[in-house]
């Protein structure tokens, strides 16, 4: 009963969604949302979580739909153009498309450009299409089943979307079991929830609402990412003619009809690994790649690096499936699954939406609206990719020196607008450094920020349970089957991550 | 090529027979968590139970974890210490990035978020986008003063004069 009434209510859903997708402003939204991620993936520097977070801001006047979906179809076009200055000059546009170098700049040596970048935005686009069915059937029962999760639930939730980090991206487990941890911490700053108590807020009054996580972010992903830059540059080498016609777009189709194995390899673990938390497709496109060369046969394994276009298929599918994948736990659960799913988080909550169980119940239209557009999104990625990237691809020749000193006002803008408080400009400069150690020591970054996104719900979750269990450690641990399969969970990631250790 | 990477030296030091080496590189992250639970310790010290039910156990969590990491990462007896390299980026030559410029940068956005309420958003932007350039090797006026004067003036009418973003 329970069933039939929910499939009715998706449907109901999904038809307004559609009616929504079909208003003029919303396919503008989506086209130039995709269009601006495109752009923005293509420069170096620019990741897909750094466009996010510099556009919320913008999106502040529009309305909940048209904003969500704009960045929605960014974050999108994001990942997919990072691959493009990764083809044409050796020079990945975002940590997502690191592997994408490897084999794709091989092949424009060869004068391939213009068949690798086809077969890269075909990939992307149909890669992106699948992921989004995935998300559109299964997080629905997802967001049903989450309803279910009491308090207890939700902490060890929140500990086991931690615990999952250091296997996921191959960390060392100390080190981001500290970083998350260190993010709770940061998180429970601010007026306790109980007696309204103030915890280590440095006599900030802002501070008693705690520390917001978007400007936590914004340190971290922005700010240190400029310091990184200012200390590495980035080294662009000659510009490349790209030429060739019809026929090397025709090849590329038949290249990709004719891998459909690697394609979908690719495309699943793309959304397997976007949807864990923390693992987005900087993580995927080395998975993938490293998949796709131990099923090849030794013969095609061995051209792996030296311009295979196996290699293209893997990066360049599981990147763009990522986003499909991040975004269920993200809305189902309002756990991101990824540092761009935490930035989407961020404006998702700006835009005076819950996330969380329950996010599909109120407010379903929005949500269905923005998994349908990612349809749209994917399938103007294969438009743009196939028919402008070597013209996107001359933003790669921006040089860093006006990239830096333009986005680094823009973080510091995007930190205070936030709430506007003054005090968040310090905890952008500070956090930033913080991620300069976190990257030179190899912590994962991701771990820190989701640890400041789940303070509230593991603290709540924490002593409502506790108090409602009667502070029995057994009860509360035990309380459901539910708790205990996460509690499972939360021990296979931490046997996973000791024995690769 | 070396002026251009910092990285904190291994301290070795001779205890009896033995050697024990310290990467102090290592050492930073946990020092800084260290010493955010000692703060947050002492702030916290005179409030009740209920408010520290979760916050406790978290802080002294944080506290063992941070002993963990040190001794895992940063210590090592008789010299078998294998260096993780980290700096897996391409080396280069080049005068312009380099960890004194990434410094400036630091120094700079911090004097840009100190002046910023004091000479109001449009000075204060004009200003450190002016210098940061220069920083990061455009020697052009024509290119710094268009870059910094186009890029203030179209952030403030976007952010301060649509969005009313309280600059």
């Amino acid at each position: 009963m329970t069933g039939a009434v929910f499939t009715l209510g998706v449907t109901e859903a999904l038809g307004g969604a559609a009616g929504t997708l079909a208003s003029p402003y919303v396919l503008a939204a989506i086209i130039l949302g995709t269009a601006v991620g495109v752009m923005f993936g293509a420069i170096p520097g620019f990741s897909a979580t750094m466009t996010i977070i510099l556009f919320t801001p913008v999106t502040i006047p529009l309305e909940p739909t048209l904003a969500l979906i704009f960045l929605v179809s960014a974050y999108g076009g994001a990942v997919y153009g990072g691959s493009i200055p990764a083809i044409l000059i050796n020079t990945p546009g975002a940590p997502g498309s690191v592997v994408t170098c490897w084999d794709g700049y091989e092949l424009t040596q060869q004068g391939r450009a213009v068949y690798t970048l086809t077969v890269s935005a075909l990939v992307s686009g149909f890669a992106g299409l699948c992921a989004a069915t995935f998300l559109l059937i299964l997080a629905p029962p997802i967001s049903e089943f989450a309803l279910q999760f009491g308090p207890p639930e939700m902490f060890l939730l929140s500990v086991f979307a931690l615990t999952i980090i250091p296997a996921a991206k191959g960390s060392s487990l100390s080190k981001a079991l500290l970083a998350g941890l260190f993010g709770l911490l940061i998180g429970t700053i601010g007026n306790d929830p109980q007696l309204s108590q103030p915890r280590a807020t440095f006599g900030q009054t802002t501070l008693l609402a705690g520390v917001d996580f978007v400007v936590v972010l914004i340190g971290l992903f922005v700010f240190t990412e400029m310091i990184r830059l200012a200390y590495t540059g980035t080294a662009i080498t000659e510009d490349k003619q790209v030429e060739g016609g019809l026929s090397e777009v025709y090849e590329a189709a038949r290249t990709v009809a004719s891998h459909p194995l690697e394609f979908a390899r690719g495309t699943l673990i793309g959304t397997f690994i976007g949807a864990l938390p923390g693992a987005g497709a900087d993580v995927a496109n080395f998975v993938a790649y490293n998949e796709a060369k131990r099923w090849a046969s030794d013969e095609l394994a061995e051209t792996f690096g030296t311009g295979a276009i196996e290699g293209v298929i893997a990066a360049d599918s599981s990147n763009n499936a990522t986003q499909g994948g991040a975004l269920i736990p993200t809305l189902t659960l309002g756990i991101p699954g990824s540092g761009s799913t935490a930035a989407l988080l961020g404006a998702i909550a700006l835009h005076g939406l819950n996330p969380g169980p329950g996010l599909f119940e109120s407010s379903g239209d929005i949500v269905y609206a923005m998994i349908l557009s990612l349809f749209l999104g994917n399938v103007l990625i294969l438009v743009y990719g196939v028919y402008g990237s070597r013209y996107f691809g001359k933003l790669a020749y921006i040089p860093t020196r006006y990239i830096i000193p333009a986005v680094t006002v823009l973080a510091i803008i995007g930190g205070f607008a936030v709430r506007n408080a003054p005090v968040d400009l310090y905890i952008v400069l500070i956090f930033g450094l913080v991620g300069v150690l976190f990257v030179k020591y190899d912590y994962p970054l991701v771990s820190l920020v989701l640890g400041v996104i789940l303070g509230d719900i593991a603290e709540s979750g924490f002593i409502t349970g506790w108090l409602l269990e009667g502070e029995s450690a057994t009860s509360f641990l035990f309380s459901s089957y539910i708790a205990i399969g996460l509690l499972i969970l939360i021990a296979l990631s931490l046997i996973v991550t000791a024995l690769k250790n | 090529m070396t002026m251009s990477r910092i990285t904190p030296p291994v301290v070795t030091i001779p205890v009896g027979s033995r050697t024990i080496d310290i990467d102090t590189g290592e050492l930073l992250f946990p020092a800084l968590v260290f010493a955010f639970c000692l703060f947050y310790y002492w702030d916290t010290r005179a409030l009740p139970d209920l408010s520290m039910l979760y916050a406790g156990p978290l802080l002294y969590a944080t506290v063992i974890l941070a002993i963990i990491t040190v001794v895992q990462q940063a210590v090592s007896v008789d010299g078998s210490f294998d260096r993780k390299e980290y700096d897996s980026e391409a080396e280069t030559n080049d005068p312009v990035f380099t960890a004194r410029n990434a410094a400036f940068l630091v120094v700079l956005t911090t004097a840009y978020v100190l002046v910023l309420d004091l000479v109001g958003f449009l000075a204060a932007t004009i200003v450190f986008l002016a210098s940061v350039l220069y920083l990061f090797g455009e020697r052009s006026p024509l290119a710094i003063v268009v870059y910094a004067l186009g890029f203030a003036l179209v952030t403030w009418l976007v952010f301060v004069q649509w969005l009313m973003v309280p600059l």
